[in-house]
């Protein structure tokens, strides 16, 4: 019995991961190399020429540097606002508990219920924030009409979502960094900041160098925020490469251009943690 | 004077007392043991005057300064601590410039003060390694390195050799002594181990429950305990403490059996203390029905009864005496120590 259990989890797991998983990502793949105009039309093999058309484009570029700009800025905000609010949820104080408990709602909240709030709060007319704004008598912001503005809120909406994923798994990892050390900094002399610098950060790297592979491939491959704010607009200012990979496969019914943008997007993911991964190696576990 | 002084220190958390007026003079170059058993309130003590611990009450001075609230930067100390606490990121070269490093010392001085500890500590060859890849003894010998490099007025030890095993424990013993001799500094060593207490101190402080019990040189505290937690806590094995009455010159152990009483004291019942190496075989004396038999090569322990008291009595090795015998223990009226019963305090002999 024993003796098949584990080849039997690893054939249940090896089926679900080839059915699930490889299957659809080598078939959208192939997709790309088909000219399909519609879904129910026969696809008729191009080779690489949707790949030609598409870095040849000015708006694969746009959509590639809107990403980058999108997922490097939300990353660095989370990671800089989730450390700052651990630090803070880390200290003694009278309803701790609590906040830690209300510091984690926005993660639990689906995408689109927050972003259809914050639509209604900027709303021009009626907003809460538009109103208040008006009487604190400063100017109106189009949070999504002017390009810098929408991928502001893009970046807001996105920040305020996700801190929290940084914050609590930094706090955790706050906890498990042991007293002795922080007690053997105070004798030696380092204050607060040098304690975080010589301390808590080199401490909590390897928890750190996860958090920012994740959130920064999460970052790049999310298409909700944007897609219900902006949906890549105004002219494109918003737009990355999961809106464009979107709207030419489902749009503008071009499958193959679609599933080519998707495949380079994948690609460009994967040099990137390559890379991520020689300039931070995990730590050996000691 | 140099060294410390500790006023009255005091810890209470809410209504909890946890460390009760400590009254300690420690001097320049003195090696003072904090000895008691776990919850005593020794560590807290360690970590008052570390400034770990906030101090609820009293005063401190060091090197004749008050730092009663001062950072533990600013109190001229060094400690080293139960679990090591190196920082695992860094060399060890950088642990142990790191209190320089914050101090503002200058990169060459520092080099130079760490490859001096280094050297002392015979440490050099594991300068470029991290904490991890050290075994806990060595781990043991760079805290100290640490602590040694601060050059401060006062070394502070919270049970560093509780980690190790029983042989390295012996042997960095030693070499905390010879140290603490060659740097000529005060020195408060935390330890429930009463062996490192003996073999260490200059002076053991005892303490129980947060209340000093008795502060003494070790013969003092082994030769006149205090009272009989003192008595029972110093010493392996442990002294044999009994009830007895005192009747006619003659203590009175119960079940017919009696020795003779020291001169002096005036009371009716008292507990009876009586180290174990204090007994021996003897020809006529108490009677004692042998239950178990320790070989410890040099020594024997045998363990069992005189009436119906439990006791433990060592000797030079004896190999002829085994369970079931029944053999005579006699002892000095010098070695009997005699407590009161309720309050457990000692009752002095005439010779004290």
């Amino acid at each position: 019995m024993t003796r098949w259990l584990l080849p039997g989890f690893l054939t249940v797991g090896a089926i679900a991961t080839l059915v699930l998983i490889v299957g659809p990502a080598l078939y959208a793949v192939s997709l790309s190399f088909y000219d399909i105009p519609s879904l129910t039309s026969d696809p008729v093999w191009v080779g690489l020429n949707k790949y030609a058309v598409v870095l040849s484009s000015g708006e694969f570029w746009n959509a590639m540097w809107n990403g980058i700009v999108y997922a490097g800025l939300t990353i660095i905000l989370q990671v800089v606002l989730g450390i700052g609010f651990a630090l803070i949820l880390n200290q003694k104080f009278v309803g701790r508990s609590l906040l830690r408990g209300l510091t984690f709602l926005p993660y639990l909240l689906p995408t689109v219920i927050a972003v259809l709030t914050f639509k209604w709060m900027v709303d021009g007319s009626f907003g809460i924030i538009t109103i208040l704004m008006h009487e604190w008598g400063l100017p109106a912001v189009n949070w999504f009409e002017t390009e810098a503005a929408s991928m502001f809120s893009v970046i807001l909406i996105s920040v305020w979502l996700w801190t929290p994923f940084v914050t609590t798994t930094f706090l955790a990892g706050l906890q498990t960094v042991p007293v002795q050390l922080y007690e053997a900094a105070r004798v030696d002399g380092a204050g607060p900041i040098r304690q975080f610098f010589h301390i808590t950060l080199p401490m909590l790297r390897p928890i750190l160098t996860v958090i920012v592979l994740l959130r920064g491939v999460w970052m790049f491959n999310k298409l909700d925020v944007i897609w219900l704010t902006t949906g890549g607009g105004p002219l494109g200012a918003t737009e990355h490469l999961p809106v464009l990979s979107y709207r030419k496969a489902f749009a503008l019914f071009d499958i193959g251009s679609g599933a080519a943008i998707a495949t380079l997007s994948f690609l460009v993911l994967m040099i990137a943690v390559t890379l991520y991964f020689r300039a931070f190696p995990m730590e050996e576990v000691k | 004077m140099a060294g410390a002084s500790l006023k009255k220190l005091r810890k209470t958390y809410g209504n909890v007392i946890a460390v009760e007026g400590v009254d300690l003079e420690i001097s320049d170059g003195e090696l003072i043991v904090l000895l008691g058993p776990s919850g005593c309130g020794k560590s807290t003590t360690l970590r008052m005057v570390a400034g770990l611990e906030s101090i609820s009450s009293g005063q401190l001075l060091i090197d004749d300064r008050d730092v009663t609230k001062l950072e533990p930067k600013d109190r001229d100390i060094a400690m080293v601590f139960q679990n090591y606490a190196l920082y695992p990121h860094k060399t060890i070269r950088a642990n142990m410039a790191f209190g320089l490093k914050m101090r503002g010392m200058e990169a060459g001085e520092a080099s130079r003060c760490v490859n001096e500890a280094a050297e002392m500590l015979d440490i050099t060859h594991l300068l470029d390694r991290k904490p991890g890849q050290l075994s806990g003894g060595q781990m043991q010998r760079v805290a100290l390195g640490r602590a040694l490099v601060r050059d401060p007025a006062i070394f502070l030890l919270d049970e560093p050799l509780s980690n190790l095993d029983a042989k390295l424990r012996a042997r960095m013993r030693e070499e905390i002594a010879l140290l603490q001799r060659r740097i000529g500094k005060a020195m408060l060593y935390v330890t429930h181990d009463q062996t490192e207490a003996m073999t260490l101190a200059d002076r053991i402080v005892i303490m129980r429950d947060g209340q000093v019990q008795q502060i003494g040189s070790p013969l003092e505290v082994y030769d006149r305990p205090a009272n009989a937690f003192v008595a029972g806590f110093i010493g392996s094995p442990e002294m044999n403490l009994l009830a007895a009455e005192i009747s006619g010159g003659r203590l009175i152990l119960g079940d017919g059996v009696s020795m003779s009483a020291p001169e002096g004291p005036n009371l009716k019942s008292v507990t009876v203390g009586i180290r174990p190496e204090a007994l021996e075989p003897a020809s006529e004396g108490l009677p004692f029905s042998i239950q178990g038999v320790e070989q410890l090569g040099s020594q024997t322990l045998f363990i069992g009864q005189v009436g119906n008291h439990r006791l433990r009595a060592m000797t030079g090795r004896q190999d002829n005496i085994s369970v079931g015998d029944t053999i005579s223990l006699k002892t000095s009226p010098s070695s009997i120590h005699l407590f009161e019963n309720e309050s457990g305090m000692r009752i002095r002999n005439n010779e004290e």
